[in-house]
């Protein structure tokens, strides 16, 4: 492994130094460089850590941003062809072999938190019966995590998948005989969750407000209604050509069936209108640039992402920083995604080091991100060099499994006020909706046996896949290098002395090496100074 | 149509929904005091056991509940199967139902809900009709005019799942009304580390509190934190740094949080798997569905209320998946039996237990959905039907007013979504009155309560 890291490490200085003419590279210390991968990254490794100290975030964005994409779906189609049976598991071996070894961490990254907003679920059976549509669905989230806003929404709402989920797929036009109207389910989440949310809010995010000092909707269920017209005659794109029983193809988008479409103009939001007589793939495209130009787009998603990267409670200030990257990424622009998430990632706000007195910086991780951490941290591995790991147990243990959130809601809402402090202080804290009582043990326990056992139980020892924690042991007769090496690179160096205190004095009673550095992990993960990403 | 009055039910002693605790047990404005009344009160409260629980069931995703309460009679089925097109349930495969107060109509139950029917015919449930989220009561003249303030975010998802918990539409607060119950009668209980909420289906706002938490379990209890509390040499030294890690003193919000619950959950997993270690199985049968296993759970939580010290309990269980836009009919007929066999189950178990007039039950959704179809689905709306169950409930009958289902009617405001006539929060104050909240004090546990609802009026709130 230690190779393989190396080569990759060297063969991507060459690639950064030749992009470096335009990147500026400015190197950080190891700390910087671990903190600001755990914000833009799902884990890194010790190698990682110090070969970003040496470029900088910014040549490690730019280098990213080059880099080839890591797709999943491939990986299920290798096997369909080999005859090998394709499941809603073998598509989470296809993530963690990407998540693992693929060429793109944070493209991986952002596409996870995509889906995390552009919420698609095998908890829905009819998802869960298509693992290569799933997986297709994912790769055009990573397809479009540095392209455009614009074509992400277009994507997202043109994918059969989404299409099942939400259920625009076969959404016929009214039928006044019948009384039968247009399924709305698109059309209410598209706004709510996709793109302008429920109220209108200034260019930092904040509600704007009425005379009455109430919040604004952005629209009202008749602006629904006249969405949900136009998001009619939307089906699989088969050869058959039909609409309500065709072949089902779930790796192309849908196309519409004009005869399905409801006629007639139909208004959009902000007294704009489609108007009679267009194609229904025209009335789609008008509906989507409309919600594209919505002034709340880039504090919405702004603050979405921020979210799911950064820190539970963006300022206003950092959120209209990173809408005005969505406005404009400084060539006249807009929905540029690389802008977008550099902002995010190379703000003040992201990169000031914690500090003592900041009692709400930062975000508790997402908690199954902690094992994909502990993976891509100690260079998890099986002899064969595949990612088996279904994650059976994973959405009771944290909570959470990519791809399999409750409802379109995700796993938890984006203010969420844990009782406590937390709201006492007017605090959000969206992770904390899933860290219950039964969480926090469950969560603790499945890091414990990721720790000491497996990350996947298989009958073939070889395609067990295990932390590889050779470099640790190796230190580990000397409890203060072990703790230090473990604080730079699971949590930045920014351990308490009491914390540490409680570390050492826990391993001077061990004589193991390997017992020690398991010990280590297993009380880091439980540690509150862990789980909090400041 | 006209109003279903109680005052029409003959049995003086059903003349409420369900009566109101004797005890003051939910004080405010003294808190101490009411506590110490409480606890005084509940030991002379012998041989009578002072003891209840609401159990509350979340039909999470808005479910089409007008396929679960029917009018069945030839002319109100007309108006129904019109207004749903190919949503209508068959007028043959209704399960009928005969209301002890007649509005003049008959109905019938989804053909999923046999042991409900059962529970109906022998009075130990009843159904509340047209419930949903209000500001104000509401007309659809004042919602036409612009006049009429509505709950925010009116058919969506987040936020009527939200109201319905908190009973507060005007405001997007998280704080539940179980939750504010408990902030008030929490410090009544004797355990410290286990909340007297406790939701078998995690976070949830019903019973989050301004102070106090609720406590989660699974359909098997808790799981023990793994080497805590071993022997082992090695298990000995990382108990004693985990105890140290969560003592520590931590100023950052959010690793406060993180310690407080952490600690909380390795301290209450103790208690709880003790606790329930103590009570003899149980000999009613529960099928293998998980919502099933989730009751089955609550069934032995109140077995165990002597050991977990508990007078009065809040349980929640949720069960998505009711969002449907598509297939409303196949999928609700899957469905609806889980529901049926699992809340019939859990009746029985509290008869096994003998507490059947001390737990009510009832269900709760995000909204009611639209009457018309979007082509074997249907669509957001707000009124919906619900469902009230135990030994204290006047049952085999239905509360609220039924609404007219054909098109354009007087509560239609489109679609077929229908204005309630029952508030969510007269809906909740009659489940806290019998709970033990004083009528007093209601406004503390559901803030908006007097817009549907005059303490001390004489009559309950959902009776008139």
């Amino acid at each position: 492994m230690t190779i393989r890291f190396a080569r990759r490490g060297a063969y991507l200085l060459i690639a950064a130094q030749i992009v470096g003419a335009a990147a500026a590279r400015a190197a950080v210390t190891p700390v910087q460089a671990s903190r600001f991968l755990a914000q833009a990254s799902l884990g890194a490794d010790y190698e990682e850590i110090q070969r970003t100290a040496r470029i900088g975030p910014r040549a490690w964005l730019q280098e990213q941003f080059a880099r080839p994409i890591g797709y999943h779906q491939p990986l299920l189609d290798d096997r369909a062809r080999m005859g090998l049976e394709i499941t809603p598991d073998q598509r989470r071996w296809a993530w963690w072999q990407q998540v693992m070894q693929g060429p793109d961490p944070l493209r991986q990254r952002v596409a996870l938190a995509l889906s995390e907003i552009f919420v698609v679920s095998d908890a829905n059976g009819t998802v869960a019966g298509t693992p290569t549509g799933a997986a297709n669905y994912y790769d055009m989230l990573l397809r479009n995590a540095f392209g455009n806003y614009r074509d992400l929404l277009h994507d997202v709402t043109l994918h059969p998948v989404m299409g099942a989920y939400l259920s625009h797929l076969r959404n016929d036009k009214s039928d006044p005989r019948s009384g039968r109207f247009p399924d709305e389910n698109y059309a209410r989440e598209v706004m709510q969750l996709f793109s302008i949310g429920l109220f209108q809010l200034r260019a930092n995010g904040t509600l704007l407000r009425d005379g009455r000092g109430q919040p604004i909707p952005t629209y009202d269920n008749g602006d629904i209604t006249e969405f949900a017209k136009i998001f009619t005659g939307l089906s699989f794109d088969g050869a058959d050509r039909d609409f309500g029983n065709g072949e089902e193809v779930w790796t192309r988008p849908m196309r519409m069936y004009e005869e399905h479409h409801e006629p007639g103009p139909k208004h959009l939001l902000r007294g704009r209108y489609v108007p009679a007589g267009q194609t229904g793939m025209q009335d789609v495209d008008a509906a989507i640039d409309d919600l594209f130009r919505h002034p709340n787009v880039g504090p919405f998603i702004a603050r979405r992402l921020i979210q799911r990267l950064v820190t539970s409670n963006p300022s206003p200030a950092y959120v209209q920083r990173v809408a005005a990257a969505f406005a404009n990424d400084g060539r006249g622009v807009r929905g540029n995604m690389r802008s977008v998430i550099s902002a995010i990632l190379l703000d003040p706000e992201a990169q000031a080091w914690p500090t003592a007195g900041g009692i709400a910086k930062g975000m508790l991780r997402e908690s199954f991100l902690r094992r994909v951490q502990l993976a891509r941290a100690f260079d998890a591995a099986n002899r064969a060099g595949t990612y088996p790991i279904s994650d059976g147990g994973a959405p009771d243990d944290f909570g959470q499994r990519p791809l399999s959130a409750p409802t379109v809601f995700n796993f938890f809402l984006p203010d969420y006020q844990p009782t406590g402090p937390i709201a006492n202080a007017g605090l959000y804290a969206p992770e904390f909706q899933i860290f219950t009582a039964v969480t926090a043990i469950t969560s603790a326990n499945a890091l414990q046996g990721q720790v000491r056992g497996v990350m996947n139980y298989d009958p073939i020892d070889a395609l067990e896949v295990r932390l590889d924690l050779t470099n640790e042991i190796a230190i580990a007769s000397d409890p203060r290098a072990l703790v230090d090496r473990l604080n730079l690179i699971l949590m930045y160096g920014a351990m308490s002395n009491p914390m540490r205190q409680v570390l050492l004095t826990a391993l001077g009673q061990l004589s193991d090496p390997e017992e020690r550095v398991k010990t280590a992990l297993q009380l880091i993960e439980i540690a509150p100074e862990y789980a909090v990403l400041k | 149509m006209k109003s279903r009055r109680r005052d029409d039910v003959p049995n003086p002693d059903r003349r409420r929904f369900l009566g109101q605790a004797s005890c003051a047990a939910v004080g405010t404005t003294a808190l101490f005091n009411t506590v110490l009344n409480l606890r005084m009160f509940n030991a002379l409260a012998a041989p009578g056991e002072d003891y209840r629980a609401l159990v509350c069931l979340f039909l999470g995703g808005g479910i089409d509940s007008f396929n679960v309460l029917v009018p069945r009679g030839d002319a109100e089925y007309l108006d129904y199967a019109g207004v749903r097109g190919d949503l209508a349930l068959p007028q043959a495969a209704l399960l009928p139902i005969t209301p002890r107060t007649s509005d003049g109509r008959s109905y019938g139950l989804h053909p999923g809900l046999v042991e409900l029917q059962a529970l109906f015919a022998a009075n130990r449930l009843a159904l509340v009709t047209n419930v949903g989220t209000l500001v104000e009561p509401t007309t659809l003249d004042q919602m036409r005019n612009g006049t009429a303030r509505l709950p925010l975010g009116l058919f969506s998802h987040s936020d009527q799942a939200m109201q319905w918990q908190s009973s507060v539409p005007d405001s997007r607060s998280a704080v539940g009304w179980a939750g504010r119950m408990a902030d008030v009668l929490e410090t009544g209980n004797c355990d410290p580390n286990i909340s007297m909420n406790i939701s078998l289906s995690g976070s949830n706002v019903f019973q989050s509190g301004r102070v106090s938490a609720h406590y989660t379990i699974t359909e098997n209890g808790v799981e023990p934190l793994w080497d805590y509390g071993g022997t082992s040499p090695g298990a000995i030294v990382r108990t004693q740094a985990v105890d140290s890690l969560l003592a520590l003193q931590y100023r950052h919000l959010f690793e406060k949080a993180f310690a407080t619950r952490m600690r909380g959950a390795i301290d209450a997993g103790v208690d709880f798997t003790r606790a329930i270690a103590s009570v003899p199985p149980l000999a009613t049968q529960f099928s293998d569905t998980s919502l099933s296993r989730k009751f089955r759970m609550i069934a032995l939580t109140i077995a165990a209320r002597q050991a977990l010290c508990m007078k009065r309990q809040t349980f929640f269980v949720e069960l998505g998946g009711w969002d449907h836009h598509d297939e409303v009919i196949l999928n609700q007929a899957a469905m609806l039996p889980v529901v049926s066999h699992a809340l019939s189950e859990f009746q029985s178990a509290l008869v096994e237990l003998d507490v059947v007039d001390q737990v009510t039950t009832f269900t709760a959704s995000d909204f009611g959905r639209t009457l018309s179809s979007n082509g074997r689905g249907s669509d957001h709306a707000w009124g919906g039907n619900h469902i009230v169950m135990g030994g204290a409930v006047p049952g085999g009958d239905i509360y609220g007013r039924f609404p007219d289902l054909y098109p354009g009617n007087s509560l239609d405001t489109g679609r077929g979504r229908l204005i309630p006539t029952t508030s969510v929060d007269a809906y909740s104050a009659q489940l806290a009155l019998w709970f033990g909240v004083p009528e007093a004090d209601l406004e503390l546990v559901l803030p908006n309560v007097r817009r549907f609802w005059t303490p001390g009026s004489g009559t309950p709130p959902l009776g008139a």
